[in-house]
């Protein structure tokens, strides 16, 4: 990635800048970096993995809006954003919905992809999976209205249900 | 459950005595967590108490830790503590917290479940020399095992939640020690170390997270846990750890052609050391154990018999001693007991 202010140098310094609560990346060389007074070497130490995938945000802190540090909060566990750069840790899953936002930076610099391609729990099947299942029942489903085996019927519909739910609900988070 | 373990060896530990294997052990970790509860760096000694009844019940169902017992943090010594670390059943960070929190092992240790570690489930499968895949086959099986009682968090996008997004997505944590004398000899284990960093995977030294190796032994993991599917990871590592092996015989051959006596006397001079030495240290042992493990298979020292040295790397930690001998030891009483059991087994 190269420099966004030069356009020259090979971009080793991210961070995110969050202006009017929007979000915004920069990539900048050492040299840019140091002329704009952008401290480079980290203020925290965390353990040596971690203080890679923080970068993104820690350089935060160098910014007016400090103040965003404490916000936001997830309204599960009440965890803030500095706690999460303090720590290293999340509260609870649902934190993971709560700072979608700075954690797609972090997942992007740790991890190859984004996207989950691996095991799912039978109640979370994939989504290929689990269109191949809805289709399985709306096809049982028809049989038995046309037998009149009501209760199958409502089985079947719940699990559909089900399945529909809990593909469109997580695909948010 | 300890006096057990002492007089008994892992069976990960136990290869057959044709084998030289440079790879030691293979282990496969999963990270998981319940999804109505906070991870437990943020429980309450309640929630997390909660967390250790649910996890013991789920897991009293399962084939592999149905007869395990429960061993809750609160109840074991510090040495009982240092002494699971060291057996690689328990994590160092889990033993050092003060809140609620618990072990389940099976009898031959092949699996170990800690409770309340970073996340709320930490499981393990612990094989002997490489076998990634089917360390893999087994902890799946466990896994799904334990689902059916347990409601997991987890996101379609991002696959199984944990409290640090290193290791979302699998959970999954493969590793392979590795004993790498020859690499270290000829300086080249940086080498290896860099370019394997490149491919998202780590080496590390034995215990630590640094670089330094007690006694030449290496732990080589990947680290990423998200956008790869876990056979991917594991075939992945299991490609990389043959590649290392391969590198660390081919030196191993240079080594024993160009410099015949230099590894003669150096794992000559290890043995005089071990068998005599009245004062050893941790550190010192190991270093010696390991230029005698060379001599070994290299097939230029046949006075001592491999599983010796291989259980002596186990039994000369600090906490093995201790629970031999049955008493709290200073450093200097470990360090010429240690000698002893040295000199007696060799």
């Amino acid at each position: 990635m190269i420099c966004s202010f030069c356009n020259k140098n090979e971009a080793t310094i991210h961070f995110t800048e969050i202006i009017n609560s929007k979000m915004e990346e920069t990539h900048m060389c050492e040299e840019c970096a140091l002329k704009k007074g952008i401290e480079t070497s980290l203020p925290f130490s965390f353990g040596d993995i971690l203080s890679a995938i923080t970068k993104g945000i820690e350089n935060i802190n160098q910014f007016e809006n400090a103040d965003f540090l404490e916000n936001p909060e997830c309204s599960s566990c009440g965890l803030t954003i500095k706690d999460f750069i303090k720590q290293g840790r999340l509260g609870c899953p649902e934190c993971y919905e709560a700072f979608a936002d700075a954690l797609k930076n972090i997942i992007k610099n740790v991890q190859k992809s984004p996207n989950h391609t691996g095991k799912n729990p039978k109640i979370f099947p994939r989504p290929k999976d689990a269109k191949r299942r809805i289709a399985e029942l709306e096809k049982k489903l028809n049989e038995a209205v046309v037998e009149e085996r009501y209760e199958d019927c409502v089985a079947f519909r719940d699990e559909i249900k089900r399945l529909k739910q809990s593909t469109e609900s997580v695909q948010n988070v | 459950m300890f006096e057990e373990m002492i007089h008994h060896r892992p069976p990960w530990l136990v290869t057959p005595p044709s084998t030289k294997p440079i790879a030691i052990s293979s282990r496969i970790r999963l990270a998981r967590n319940m999804s109505d509860l906070p991870f437990p760096g943020r429980c309450t000694d309640e929630q997390r108490n909660e967390v250790i009844s649910r996890v013991s019940k789920a897991a009293e169902k399962t084939v592999l830790l149905q007869k395990a017992e429960v061993l809750r943090l609160d109840s074991l010594s510090p040495i009982d503590r240092q002494f699971l670390v060291e057996r690689h059943l328990v994590s160092p960070e889990f033993v050092q917290q003060e809140a609620p929190a618990a072990v389940i092992i099976s009898n031959d240790e092949t699996c170990s479940l800690m409770i309340n570690e970073e996340d709320h489930i930490r499981m393990q499968i612990l094989r002997s020399e490489l076998n990634l895949e089917e360390a893999w086959e087994m902890i799946n099986k466990f896994d799904s095992d334990l689902e059916k009682s347990l409601p997991y968090a987890f996101s379609s996008k991002y696959g199984y939640l944990t409290a640090c997004p290193t290791n979302v997505g699998t959970g999954l944590r493969a590793s392979t020690m590795l004993h790498l004398p020859a690499l270290v000899h000829e300086h080249k284990i940086g080498s290896v170390m860099s370019a394997v960093g490149k491919i998202g995977i780590a080496v590390r030294g034995l215990y630590g997270e640094s670089s330094d190796s007690k006694g030449n032994m290496f732990q080589i993991s990947n680290q990423v846990t998200l956008g790869q599917d876990e056979e991917n990871i594991v075939n992945q590592l299991h490609q990389i750890v043959l590649r290392i092996v391969e590198h660390e015989n081919k030196l191993r051959g240079t080594l024993i052609a160009n410099k015949p006596h230099q590894i003669k006397n150096d794992v000559g001079r290890a043995y005089g050391t071990l068998k005599y030495a009245e004062i050893l240290t941790s550190e010192e042992a190991t270093e010696l154990l390991s230029s005698l493990l060379i001599g070994v298979d290299l097939q230029v020292f046949d006075e001592v018999d491999r599983t010796v040295v291989n259980e002596l790397l186990i039994d000369i930690q600090p906490a093995h001693l201790q629970k031999m001998k049955g008493k709290n030891l200073t450093a200097e009483q470990r360090n010429l007991y240690r000698a002893k059991i040295i000199r007696k087994r060799l």
